[in-house]
């Protein structure tokens, strides 16, 4: 995958996820052994929403899920959870090998503290944000001309979409490995522009590497698997904005 | 064909579309649009999680608490810029940081001053990534949080302060053939170039601060 100025990339995620959630006292204790690499660290929790229809009844409890722990510039983040760790980079992308090795290294320092533990999943998942210029208001924009996953309708019907959100999910026919394609319009964080999120995720939850070698040599794997994909979901238009 | 058409971003908001039969949850992300795409996708599953960044809820003394929202408003700063960083110079953004840093250090604010608007800064980096100057502003923040921007060419003076909303309120004080002209104004932030364009704005945004 060619190496763009300014590659899309909002988010890079690394997951590990166990089998079998850690325990209280071992989240603390990774959290206390990650200090010194994360200058910020929060806890940080879930709202599980229950809806009971029959009662018109919403019940919602937070979950303590584990900490969150940042540089201070807020761009290099681990999660440390109690199904296991994901090493996360916002932008600025600064490349793969920077971002593997990380992952690699609080990986290492993970185990080290906790023991092994089975996986049960391991995903690598690319946030992309496509910002398109537009003219002005009421402009027109051919999804087709930026990106190649955009919905198909009826447009006698339906003369233009200010609004989508898709998902589409499936067997990625390789090293085992499942797909989770999200798209969908945002609100544009730029003045005078519409933008399109493009999120991929390949994920293998089927044998599972368990050994150090194994696991990066699939997360390699499942990286290129991604980057086959974005490649291939957009136009070359949309790499034009990527290197201007 | 699959045509969008573009809408002013103030007012979009996201609609769920038909619910699949089966929703799937993405691997973890802890971006802003990890959380949107989640919170988009929540009309089509009954039952959702989804995650929140929460701190102690324990009481604290008002020299704390006042700690606690500086480096809220901080990190929320942080983060949006983060939203923005493929755009953005990297000289720039870390000279950004550095001024923020310092803005937002503790000892320099009193109990009762609000930190500085979320909507304020996301205003301002909307106005910078549109206006580009060459030439980075001095930062200060109003009595009500919103960030106020200054340039200065000799005696020429702007002064720009983001408000929520998108919106802009300037000052500004120079010479044009010989004759001193003030100006104050608010406007949106798609129009600020437009209006400042017969103050020769080149005089504050050309060359490198």
């Amino acid at each position: 995958m060619p190496l763009y100025k300014r590659a899309p990339i909002t988010e890079a995620a690394i997951e590990l996820r166990y089998e079998q959630e850690l325990q209280k006292e071992a989240i603390d204790k990774l959290q206390s052994r990650f200090k010194a690499d994360y200058q910020i660290s929060e806890p940080f929790s879930f709202v599980d929403v229950k809806l009971e229809v029959a009662a018109r009844q919403a019940k919602f409890r937070e979950v303590a899920a584990g900490h969150k722990s940042a540089s201070s510039d807020r761009v290099d983040v681990l999660l440390i959870q109690l199904q296991g760790m994901v090493c996360s980079r916002l932008a600025p992308y600064l490349g793969w090998d920077s971002f593997r090795d990380r992952a690699q290294r609080d990986w290492r320092k993970w185990k080290n503290t906790v023991g092994y533990r089975k996986l049960a999943r391991i995903g690598v998942r690319y946030i992309n944000r496509i910002d398109i210029p537009v003219g002005g208001p009421g402009e027109r924009i051919r999804l087709e001309n930026y990106v190649k996953v955009y919905p198909m309708y009826p447009e006698e019907d339906i003369p233009g979409l200010s609004n989508y959100t898709m998902q589409m999910q499936g067997d990625l026919g390789a090293d085992e490995c499942r797909i989770i394609i999200n798209s969908g319009l945002v609100p544009s964080p730029l003045v005078r522009h519409a933008s399109i999120l493009l999120d991929i995720d390949v994920t293998r939850d089927r044998a599972v590497p368990q050994t150090e070698d194994e696991i990066w040599e699939l997360v390699e794997k499942i990286r290129g698997h991604k980057n086959r994909v974005f490649e291939s979901s957009v136009t070359d238009r949309a790499r034009e904005l990527f290197d201007t | 064909m699959s045509e969008i058409i573009a809408t002013p971003t103030k007012g979009i908001g996201l609609t769920a579309m038909t619910a699949a039969a089966s929703y799937v949850k993405a691997s973890p992300g802890a971006s802003v649009e990890a959380r949107t795409i989640a919170e988009s996708l929540i009309g089509m599953h009954a039952q959702q999680t989804w995650p929140v960044s929460t701190t102690s809820s324990s009481p604290k003394s008002t020299a704390a608490a006042l700690k606690d929202r500086l480096f809220e408003s901080l990190a929320q700063a942080k983060i949006m810029t983060s939203r923005v960083a493929m755009h953005l110079e990297s000289e720039w953004r870390t000279h950004l940081f550095a001024q923020l840093d310092e803005l937002m250090a503790a000892d320099e604010w009193h109990e009762d001053d609000p930190p500085m608007e979320a909507s304020s800064f996301a205003t301002f980096l909307r106005l910078m990534l549109f206006i580009k100057p060459q030439r980075r502003p001095g930062l200060g923040i109003s009595p009500k949080g919103d960030l106020i921007l200054a340039w200065t060419t000799g005696t020429d003076r702007l002064t720009v302060q983001c408000l929520q909303g998108d919106l802009v309120r300037w000052s500004l004080s120079c010479e044009i053939g010989g004759e001193r002209e003030r100006s104050v104004g608010e406007a949106p932030v798609q129009r600020f170039p437009e209006i400042l364009t017969s103050y020769q704005p080149a005089r504050w945004f050309s060359g490198r601060s």
